[in-house]
């Protein structure tokens, strides 16, 4: 357990030997991508020697003090190393390792998914030229989060906190040539930052108060009242601010969906076990600061409450499937953030554990899809990503096919899968609680959750092949309610243009029999690549994560087998027994989403353009994500651009021209009038002298 | 004569070979002012590693006679807060040496002045005598005038004489504040007139300096040095003159150059005149404040690469302003490092900026794109730059801002607010301004530019290996800095 | 012996004399002949006062050797000027030699 701290030495000497060494070598790419599947993999193995450590010191405990006392000891650190880092005056900042269960669940998610997306990423990636780039950032990226999880200080936790949102801004920006990725790499980058701004505050308040960073300094001051409550609710509320940022929760969501500018197997990592996670795992880790401030709790219970419908009803009617996912994964963010706010501490990080895996898995399966989408689509003007343009490629992607209802199925909440056990938990908790609102959220996004992700499997794996006539339709986008079909795709030469066609209108029956022959000739033009199932690097993986997505919920069944809650909890522990009515609520509720979406999307008894229709006004919004980008775009360019021409204009005008430049040209101005004393007469000069002698002489006579 | 004398004769000697060899020798020019500043960066990290913080107070004290009848001795020594400056002093001037290897207009002269400005540099850091360190502060500083002048770009003659003016004024106050002390010492009974740092600090000659004197002279010392420092509002000769000047002396200058100024304020008038520094730090922390606001502010509308980084450095100095004027140690120590951290990263940056000017010929923002497909280094090192100045952790900046921020907390916490909001403005522009020029689709127009030359990625290696050191392992830094600034902090009775 | 008083009368006349000569004269000979008369009246105070006031210091002749030096060193440089600027312009007339004025 005491080399806990190789784990992410070892990614971060990774990365450093790429970037030093690797890239002058002439097989650079393979010899990174070895490198950094090998360190991730060691960091692996680091976690299977700290958790066969861990419970076997559990176990020990509980031999040797009886199972009280076990009880006790699990709660506190496993281990607990504090090594000086830099001294000024009496405050000493240490770099402090600290391993609890909770970072040993994280050192577990964190290396196995990182392991498996990177071994993925070398199907992924294959042909890039900054292949080798890819594999030193993952590198970094898997370091930034490994020490993240071990830091026992929140200083040395702010470090690596501001590593991942480094590496997330470069591995979003990866393919840079795209304007829009950078773009979205620098939204990234600064809407996080803006977080950390009220993070960074809210540690300087406690530090202020206690003197030091150390996390179990600061919670036993709390603990024992040494903090003035208002400093803990301030701070409080300040620190959850870095998770807004971090985990993307409302109104610091935007750049989250814009963070699918990054290869497939980012958003992948960032979803699932690193970034995003950091945020809620912050919360988690400082949660007996949040635990003392009923304010605090209560503003991060609204802010998960909000989040967690909020993106949810923007899933809903979203085209690109990296985006539906990555709506669903804010929406599931804000549930295990309202989880932890109302006080299911175990149910929230029970969630994040189970999420993490079927998350990191539909990311993959889309990565998958849209790999073999690209071909296909190629030279058409259509996104790879749009669901519009995918279908029947159940067939054709079988292992992808599978994986992704595993997932889907998991995150919809389904029994047995391992979601149902998350979510279950954190809708008892809330109930528990006496949180209504949060409960109801909660069984409301379960519907919704069913649904769009059964939507997304319905568009992608079910249905016409739609890419065949992909070709046919001119890629300007209109606003496009309903999945073309070969019956509302017009020939090339066009009746009408399904793109610009608004919601009621049509095809025009009679046209049908003219249409189809005319889409057969048009099917994709030029060259017949079809969507296949991807190389074996990347469908393993797939198959090997489906068995976490699928049963890591097993290991917090209520009553039954629960050693989750037995580890990662807060307080003491309390045995709740499966609510069969909660239960049933929300597995009933999540079969309704998938009944509407079979419906809706499958056997089309229901019209979606039909429904889009009698709402235009509220579907817009939901298209539009709450117009939320336009509205911070509006802010950016009239408030902060303004603000900044604003100072520059005061530096040149005011300062520059104003108060430094005026002297200067009076001075100049001053020669100008006075050089004409100089006559050039030398016995004017003289006389000037002279009258100054007198002068001078007369003051020190008449005022001696 | 010891390390110290060496590394301040060491450039002045080799400005005089300089002088002394043929005209069209250039290579033999350029080889000498490397060797030279070579040599003074070898002397100056055996006197960074050398001093014993431990001991503390002043090390590799030297003393000469120089000017007996008015008390003026040449002493020099290094303290905690003096010995990183050396340091930076040594690393910026070898890698401007390296950088001006393309100097082809009279380089003779060039060289000769550049060495010269440096051994005033040293000059300044080592004294432990006033005067002297006021003669030195002027070598510094007026050659600058003609390195602008002759061999800058855009406005040179504008913005040097802005400069020279400024400073010159500047440095009047200064001089005035340090004959008013020279004075006072002398007034008591038995009182001789001194212009010894050690003795001016002596708690019977601190006795010497009532209230109201120090009232009325602190600002002036303050305000004269903090003219150099770039002190909010008198910093509009900072803009201009790093973006007019070349390459190596934008370096010198923001990354030593102002620090000088910062120094002095640190020195001279917060650590002679605490009384004076109780009274008036809140206005100059107000100065700070919003120095570093506005100063990223402005940094964020401006489309010319340089007066980014010149504005960039306004805000930061102003981070240096509001860490000393906290007059807590954290705060004070923040301020050093923080002057160590911006000059090494400012270095950096002006470094690259002039690798691609004088390729491109512009320097013009929105002209660039994806820059980062065709050089990579020079993309990959801009960014590192870039990071440390948005307080990226791991880099020296971080631990500097963390610092000053802390030290703003504990004493002004509203001020710390800004500051820290000012970090967020900082990561705006720095991000749009790397996103503008590397990223994006290539512009075919720039497949001409190469990528940092071998001199240049060796000296913006330096300067990068140097960031991550002091940021990772900041600790032998901080040390000495405490030590030396905790005697200080307890003059002015500031928060220990 | 002289008393002082007469001493000063003639330097203070001597003086004049070489302020006069400097405002009146238009050639720049006649003004540097009358520069040398005002110096020449210096010198005579400064040995006057040296003898009179305090004789056993020399501080005073010593100023007085000092000026008669400067004023030589002056004189010849003074006519060098004046030499050049003859060759240049053919004339000494002070009133012609104003191209360095405004």
């Amino acid at each position: 357990m005491e080399y806990a701290w190789l784990a992410p030495v070892l990614c971060a000497g990774a990365f450093f030997f790429n970037v030093i060494i690797s890239r002058q070598t002439p097989w650079k790419h393979r010899l990174s991508a070895l490198v950094s599947i090998a360190a991730i993999l060691g960091a692996f193995g680091v976690f299977l020697v700290v958790f066969s450590d861990a419970l076997a010191n559990l176990l020990g405990t509980a031999a040797a003090h009886g199972a009280a006392a076990a009880v006790d000891d699990r709660s506190r650190h496993l281990l607990f190393d504090d090594e000086p880092w830099f001294q000024v005056g009496r405050y000493a900042f240490q770099a402090t390792l600290v391993v609890d269960w909770l970072s040993v669940m994280m050192l577990g998610v964190v290396s196995f998914l990182s392991a498996l997306i990177q071994v993925y990423s070398i199907g992924y990636m294959r042909g890039d030229n900054r292949f080798w780039w890819f594999f030193s950032v993952m590198s970094l990226f898997s370091a930034a989060m490994l020490g993240l999880v071990l830091a026992g200080n929140f200083l040395l936790l702010y470090v690596f906190w501001e590593l991942v949102g480094l590496c997330s801004f470069l591995l979003i920006g990866f393919w840079y040539q795209e304007r829009d990725n950078a773009e979205a790499a620098k939204k990234a980058f600064v809407t996080t930052r803006i977080g950390d701004v009220g993070l960074f505050i809210g540690l300087a308040l406690l530090f202020l108060q206690t003197g030091t960073f150390q996390m179990n300094e600061i919670f036993d001051a709390i603990a024992a009242g040494r903090i003035e409550p208002w400093v803990v609710t301030t701070a409080g509320i300040l620190v959850f601010l870095g998770a807004v940022g971090k985990s993307g929760q409302f109104p610091l969501h935007v750049w989250l969906p814009d963070a699918m500018a990054g290869p497939t197997p980012v958003s992948a990592l960032i979803h699932s076990a690193t970034m995003v996670a950091a945020g809620v795992y912050l919360v988690g880790r400082a949660f007996p600061l949040f635990a003392a401030s009923d304010v605090a709790m209560g503003f991060i219970a609204t802010i998960g409450t909000i989040t967690a419908i909020f993106a949810a009803t923007i899933a809903l009617t979203q085209r690109d499937i990296k985006k539906i996912l990555a709506y669903s994964t804010i929406s599931q963010l804000g549930y295990m953030i309202m989880a932890l706010g109302v006080g299911a501490y175990t149910a929230g990080l029970f969630h994040m554990f189970t999420h993490a895996f079927f998350k990191a898995l539909l990311f993959l399966c889309a990565g998958s899809v849209i790999h073999s989408m690209e071909p296909v689509l190629h030279g058409t003007g259509k996104s790879p990503n749009d669901v519009f343009w995918m279908g029947g490629l159940r067939r054709r992607m079988p292992v992808t096919f599978w994986t992704f209802v595993i997932a889907s199925v998991s995150l919809a909440g389904i029994f047995p899968l391992s979601g149902f056990w998350s979510k279950d938990a954190i809708l008892a908790g809330a109930l528990a609680e006496g949180a209504w609102v949060p409960f109801i959220v909660g069984v409301v996004t379960a519907f919704l959750t069913a649904f769009y992700m059964f939507r997304a499997i319905y568009l992608t794996f079910f249905g016409e092949e739609r890419w065949r006539f992909a070709a046919a339709v001119p890629p300007h986008a209109g606003l496009l309610v309903v999945a073309p079909t070969a019956a509302s795709v017009p020939a090339a030469a066009g009746a009408m243009d399904v793109q610009t066609r608004r919601p009621g209108e049509d095809v025009p029956a009679h046209l049908e029999p003219e249409v189809r022959p005319a889409l057969e000739e048009h099917a994709v033009p030029g060259h017949h690549a079809e969507p296949h199932e991807s190389p074996w690097v990347m469908a393993l993986p797939l198959v090997i994560i489906a068995i976490p997505a699928a049963i890591a919920g097993w290991i917090g069944i209520p009553g039954l087998f629960d050693p989750f809650a037995e580890a990662i909890r807060f307080g003491p522990a309390h045995e709740e027994a499966l609510s069969p009515v909660v239960a049933s609520v929300s597995v009933l509720v999540a079969l309704a989403g998938i009944g509407l979406a079979t419906v809706m999307y499958w056997r089309p008894i229901i019209r979606p353009d039909a429904i889009a229709d009698s709402v235009p006004g509220a579907y817009r919004t939901l298209y539009n994500k709450y117009y939320f980008d336009e509205a911070y775009q509006w802010l950016i360019n009239r408030v902060v651009l303004a603000l900044a021409a604003l100072a520059a204009t005061i530096d040149r005008k005011v300062i520059n021209n104003g108060i430094v430049d005026t002297p200067a040209g009076l001075t100049g101005a001053a020669g100008e009038r006075l050089r004409y004393l100089e006559t050039g007469r030398v016995y004017q000069y003289a006389f000037a002298f002279i009258v100054g002698i007198v002068l001078i002489g007369l003051i020190i006579v008449l005022f001696p | 004569m010891g390390y110290l004398s060496w590394i301040i004769a060491a450039p002045f000697i080799a400005a005089l070979t300089i002088m002394a060899l043929p005209r069209r020798w250039a290579w033999s020019i350029r080889l000498v002012a490397a060797a030279a500043s070579g040599i003074t960066l070898v002397l100056s990290l055996f006197v960074f590693f050398g001093y014993d913080w431990r001991a503390g107070g002043f090390q590799f004290v030297e003393s000469y006679e120089w000017i007996p009848a008015l008390g003026i001795r040449l002493r020099l020594g290094v303290d905690g807060i003096s010995a990183p400056m050396v340091l930076l002093t040594g690393i910026v001037i070898f890698t401007g040496s390296l950088i001006s290897f393309k100097i082809r207009d009279r380089t003779k002269e060039y060289y000769a002045l550049l060495l010269v400005l440096v051994s005033g540099v040293f000059g300044v850091f080592e004294s432990l005598d006033v005067f002297f360190l006021f003669f030195a502060y002027e070598i510094a500083v007026l050659p600058m005038y003609l390195l602008i002048a002759v061999w800058g770009s855009t406005r040179k003659e504008y913005a040097a004489m802005k400069l020279t003016v400024m400073l010159v004024a500047g440095s009047v106050l200064v001089w005035i504040g340090i004959l008013a002390l020279y004075v006072q010492t002398g007034a008591s009974q038995a009182g001789i007139s001194s212009f010894d740092i050690e003795a001016l600090t002596n708690p019977r000659v601190q006795q010497l300096f009532p209230r109201t004197f120090q009232l009325v002279f602190f600002p002036l010392l303050f305000i004269g040095f903090g003219v150099l420092a770039a002190m909010w509002p008198f910093h509009t000769w900072s803009p201009d003159g790093h973006v007019a000047a070349p390459t190596a002396v934008s370096m010198l200058h923001a990354g030593v150059l102002m620090k000088l100024g910062a120094y002095g304020c640190i020195r001279l008038a917060v650590g002679v005149l605490p009384e004076g520094a109780q009274a008036w730090a809140p206005l100059f922390l107000a100065f700070g404040a919003v120095a570093s606001l506005y100063g990223a502010f402005s940094a964020m509308a401006q489309r010319d690469l340089k007066f980014v980084i010149g504005y960039s450095s306004v805000s930061h100095m102003g981070y240096v302003i509001i860490g000393i004027c906290t007059l807590s140690l954290v705060g004070l120590s923040g301020a050093v490092f923080q002057m160590f951290a911006h000059g090494i990263m400012t270095a950096l940056f002006f470094a690259l900026v002039g690798a691609i000017y004088d390729q491109a010929h512009t320097r013009e923002i929105g002209i660039f794109s994806g820059l980062a497909r065709t050089l990579p280094w020079f993309v990959g090192f801009f960014a590192i730059a870039g990071l440390a100045s948005l307080g990226l952790p791991g880099l020296a900046g971080f631990i500097a801002e963390l610092l000053i921020f802390l030290g703003t907390f504990q004493t002004y916490p509203l001020v710390g607010v800004l500051a820290v909001v000012a970090v967020a403005v900082t990561a705006t522009y720095i991000l749009r301004l790397m996103a503008r020029a590397f990223f994006g689709p290539f512009n075919p127009r720039w497949s001409g530019l190469h990528d940092v030359l071998p001199n240049e990625w060796v000296a913006a290696a330096i300067l990068v290996v140097t960031l991550i050191a002091a940021g990772v392992y900041p600790a032998p830094f901080l040390s000495m800095i405490d030590s030396s600034s905790a005697p200080i902090i307890e003059r002015v009775g500031g928060v220990r | 012996m002289v008393p002082l008083e007469h001493v000063l009368v003639f330097s203070a006349i001597l003086f004049s004399i070489g302020l006069y000569g400097v405002m009146a004269r238009r050639s720049a000979v006649l003004i540097l002949i009358a520069i040398e008369l005002m110096l020449n009246a210096v010198a005579v105070n400064l040995v006057a006062f040296a003898a009179y006031v305090d004789p056993q210091q020399f501080s005073g002749m010593v100023f007085a050797v000092f000026v008669i030096t400067i004023a030589a060193a002056e004189l010849g440089l003074g006519l060098a000027i004046v030499l050049r600027v003859y060759r240049m312009r053919t004339s000494v007339n002070v009133d012609d030699l104003d191209m360095m004025r405004w």
